[in-house]
């Protein structure tokens, strides 16, 4: 038996596809990481702090597994779901009602779009209370605030596609919202729906949207997102502090191109004098056990909640009855509830606009590098404060918006 | 002496726990495989429909005395020949047994002739000329609730097969 | 062979051992749903039927349609009305009059109504309502949580409110009600509040398609009138409409009998569009109109 397998190694089909050992030893493990395809995401070692679970939560590997999930579930679903206003409905009963395993797929995939959205914006909190969008990963950052817009962007697609009431009427107010661009909010609206109201033509753009073009995008930005992570140092850390060595590195490859093979060595990162280096481990298999594990916890998790909660589905769209009262997604509920308190530029354009803008900003606002690495560092008391106020605010406009406002947008208990 | 032992001793218990790590990555990587073999055996469930819109493989003739003896019926929608040959009532596939053309019944020379390759069958349906390699299906047809014809087309029966 | 015993962690041996577990739970949840999958209602209601059949079989013809009996999911797919009910799977017999006295869901059609309705061209929903697509009891019947005010099926007198949708004489006696309650409607004068088919008040709500509306609509604070759908909602609130604080429905101090008339008559007014050639125009000779 062992012979065989021994032979099968050594073979030489296997050896044209694995061409490293046993991951047994330092050497191999690290040729494991790096004539890998998809483990080459990850350098051949990373530092310990990174690697603690509650410095990271995983969040930002759960919310690319998440992607992962919805990527395969929702090519499963293209197979029976059909984009037209006359058939879409009944092709999703079908989907739940009569086709194996359809239920479930289904809901994982509403599950897990839902989840990516939570997982992508506790990441994003998780960057900013950690510090870790300061130089030199603040483009990075920027990247990440596209990915968290393209996220939204990707739910609030596909939220249309079942065409029953729920999503009907959340499309008409969510893309109502866009009216309030200024002067061409009207001509934004009409390209977003392919006409005046949500109708064929919006359903058909909307799924071009949600299964091809939104997440292409996202792939590409996520890998960008990923690769910047490498180039910028893995994990923030606190003991790897930023020193700029830009000068000499400039000189150098000016006369010599062949340095450039060797830059990421003298790269404008190098690990800080006045504090201990970050203690170097194996990324096989300290991480990648990490990971493994903590996709398929979430996994099994996705795939119980599947089996015992059905995701919502409501009756056939109907233009002529809006239900009463109308509400938008929940990640756009916030904005739905200022809109109701003033017009539909403050809601629906200025203040996301605003909130992106001011984002995106954020990292080059303030350009020092006080408490990287540190969960609620003292020394930025002032801008967590805001963050979290800001995300409050948020949190608690969308619980109102969710919970307590019925009929009419009156305010009501939730019982 | 007292080195040999310890020595082997040492590497029993190396050799113990190299088993059980065996062992249990032999678990890991069945239990791994048994998962990646049951979702795709899920996914291969997932895309074989249980319901179909297209019409069924059953449908309803008319009654056997609307047959006459020596009369040949064409369904178009169902490319089924309905023929009473004096024996008795059976269904015979339109359905060219080369490429799946659908033949033409030739009331003059009594045989039926595919369009597509020249295939010609005689007016039992057996293949005389042109590629067809074998001669057209007889469909399964029984009386039904209603006192009509059903004929299921998806099963093929023999050629002494009739409704008498 | 030389061993590092640096690499047998025993951290990375339990690591890989619950995550062997947790594969296993993967393989056992597909298992069971695929199980289960051979287990829904309507297999097994159809698997009785196939029993209690052969059991009835004389013939050796009705034998033979039994064998061929397949057991899978049943549909009626009407194009022209844009319906696709799959109630045979579990009511398998329904238009077989020797499963009169079988019980639920094998029993056949009661009352002479199929023989005007065949099955093939009406379907179910049409006349009982409740969602034709559903394979489980709950989401079929209307009976579950989530979607039980969705698509309720009309029980009792209400289902007179389907007749209205193609007859539009109510003179049979089947349809005494939806008639008193067309009466009704003149005889209190709705007409002067509400707007029907483009004429009338405007004081309250067009009623045009009034038979649309979903009991989410109205259901806020229902739970003190003890209504359950939209049926008992809209006899709840015929009766006391001032029990109703959103409504500011005028108080005709109506008896059950007559709010329950009224009430299937507003559920007849549905938005549906049933094609011409179902529509009976002149109250005699149905059967020819319907070929």
């Amino acid at each position: 038996m062992n012979n065989i397998i021994e032979k099968l190694k050594s073979s030489r089909l296997a050896k044209s596809i694995i061409r490293h050992g046993n991951p047994d030893n330092d050497l191999d493990r690290s040729l494991l990481m790096n004539n890998n395809f998809f483990l080459h995401l990850h350098p051949v070692k990373i530092n310990k702090h990174g690697l603690k679970f509650n410095y990271t939560f995983g969040l930002g590997g759960i919310s690319f597994f998440l992607f992962l999930i919805l990527v395969i579930t929702g090519g499963l679903l293209m197979f029976y779901y059909i984009p037209s206003t006359e058939k879409a409905y009944k092709s999703v009963l079908d989907i739940v009602y009569t086709v194996p395993y359809g239920r479930i797929i289904r809901n994982m995939h509403r599950w897990a779009a839902q989840g990516m959205v939570v997982a992508v914006l506790l990441h994003m909190c998780r960057v900013f209370f950690t510090g870790s969008f300061k130089e030199p990963r603040e483009f990075n950052w920027v990247i990440g605030v596209f990915l968290f817009v393209l996220t939204l962007g990707l739910s609030f697609t596909g939220y249309l596609l079942p065409w029953d009431q729920l999503a009907f009427w959340a499309i008409t107010v969510g893309s109502d919202m866009a009216k309030g661009v200024p002067i061409i909010g009207e001509e934004v609206r009409f390209l977003l729906l392919g006409g005046n109201i949500v109708d064929q033509n919006a359903l058909i753009r909307f799924y071009t949207l949600h299964v091809f073009i939104l997440p292409a995008l996202a792939v590409i930005l996520m890998f960008v997102h990923f690769w910047r992570v490498r180039k910028d140092g893995g994990i923030s850390s606190p003991k790897n502090t930023y020193i700029n060595s830009s000068v000499n590195t400039e000189k150098e490859s000016q006369k010599k191109t062949y340095t450039l093979m060797t830059a990421p060595k003298n790269l404008k990162i190098t690990y800080g004098t006045d504090k201990e280096p970050d203690e170097l481990v194996m990324t096989y298999p300290n991480l990648l056990i990490m990971e493994i594990i903590a996709g398929v916890i979430v996994f099994l998790l996705l795939l119980l909640m599947s089996v015992y909660f059905n995701a919502p589905l409501e009756e056939l769209a109907n233009p002529l009855k809006t239900p009463n009262p109308a509400k938008s997604p929940w990640y756009f509920i916030a904005l739905q509830e200022i809109v109701s308190h003033t017009t539909a530029f403050w809601g629906g354009f200025f203040i996301p606009a605003a909130a992106i803008i001011i984002l995106m900003a954020v990292p080059y606002i303030k350009p020092d590098h006080n408490g990287v690495g540190v969960w609620f560092a003292r020394e930025r008391k002032k801008e967590l404060i805001v963050f979290a106020s800001a995300l409050g605010l948020a949190i608690l406009l969308t619980i109102i918006g969710q919970y307590f406002r019925g009929p009419g947008w009156s305010f009501v208990l939730p019982f | 002496m007292n080195d040999n032992k310890k020595e082997s001793i040492i590497s029993q218990i190396t050799e113990k726990k190299i088993s059980r790590k065996k062992l249990i990555s032999m678990i890991g990587l069945g239990a791994f495989s048994a998962s990646i073999f049951t979702s795709l055996f899920a996914a291969v469930r997932f895309l074989t429909p249980k319901v179909l819109y297209e019409p069924s493989a059953k449908f309803s003739a008319e009654t056997p005395d609307t047959y006459k003896v020596g009369s040949v019926e064409f369904v178009s929608e169902k490319k089924t020949y309905l023929v009473n040959d004096g024996k008795g009532i059976y269904a015979q596939s339109a359905i060219c047994t080369h490429l799946g053309c659908t033949v033409n019944w030739q009331a003059g020379e009594k045989e039926y002739h595919c369009p597509c390759h020249g295939s010609k069958f005689d007016k039992d349906g057996k293949n005389i000329a042109g590629p067809a390699p074998r001669p057209l299906d007889r469909y399964h047809l029984i009386k039904g609730k209603d006192g009509r014809i059903v004929v299921d087309t998806g099963k093929i029966v023999d050629e002494n097969a009739r409704l008498t | 062979m030389k061993i590092n015993l640096n690499n047998l962690k025993k951290v990375k041996i339990e690591s890989v051992f619950l995550l062997s577990v947790v594969f296993l739970v993967f393989s056992l949840i597909y298992f069971l749903v695929f199980i289960f999958d051979f287990q829904t209602d309507w297999a097994n209601y159809q698997e009785s039927y196939k029993d209690i059949s052969s059991r009835m079989a004389k013939t050796d013809q009705e034998k033979e349609l039994i064998n061929q009996f397949e057991v899978n999911i049943k549909q009626i797919h009407i194009k022209e009305l844009n319906k696709t009910d799959r109630c045979i799977s579990c009511h398998v017999s329904i238009d077989e009059e020797k499963f009169k006295n079988i019980k639920q869901p094998l029993t056949s059609h009661p009352g002479e109504y199929l023989k005007n309705h065949p099955i093939e061209k009406f379907g179910c929903t049409i006349c009982h309502g409740g969602l034709g697509m559903a394979t489980t009891t709950e989401s079929a019947h209307g009976a579950a949580e989530e979607e039980g005010s969705l698509y309720p099926m009309l029980g009792g007198v209400f289902i007179q409110s389907s007749c209205g949708k193609c007859h539009a004489e109510n003179s049979y006696k089947e349809t005494s009600v939806i008639g008193k309650g067309k009466r009704l409607f003149d005889l209190y004068g709705c007409n002067v509040c509400h707007k029907l088919y483009k004429s009338g008040g405007t004081a309250g709500p067009d009623l045009t398609k009034i038979g649309a509306k979903k009991y989410y609509d109205v259901s806020w604070g229902s739970e003190y009138h003890g209504d359950k759908n939209i049926s008992e909602w809209l006899v709840n609130h015929f009766e006391n409409p001032s029990y109703y604080y959103e409504s500011k429905m005028m108080d005709f101090k109506m008896n059950n009998e007559n709010a329950t008339a009224l009430a299937v008559y507003m559920l007849s007014l549905v938005p549906e569009e049933i094609p011409t050639e179902y529509v009976v125009k002149k109250k005699e000779n149905i059967s020819e109109v319907i070929k």
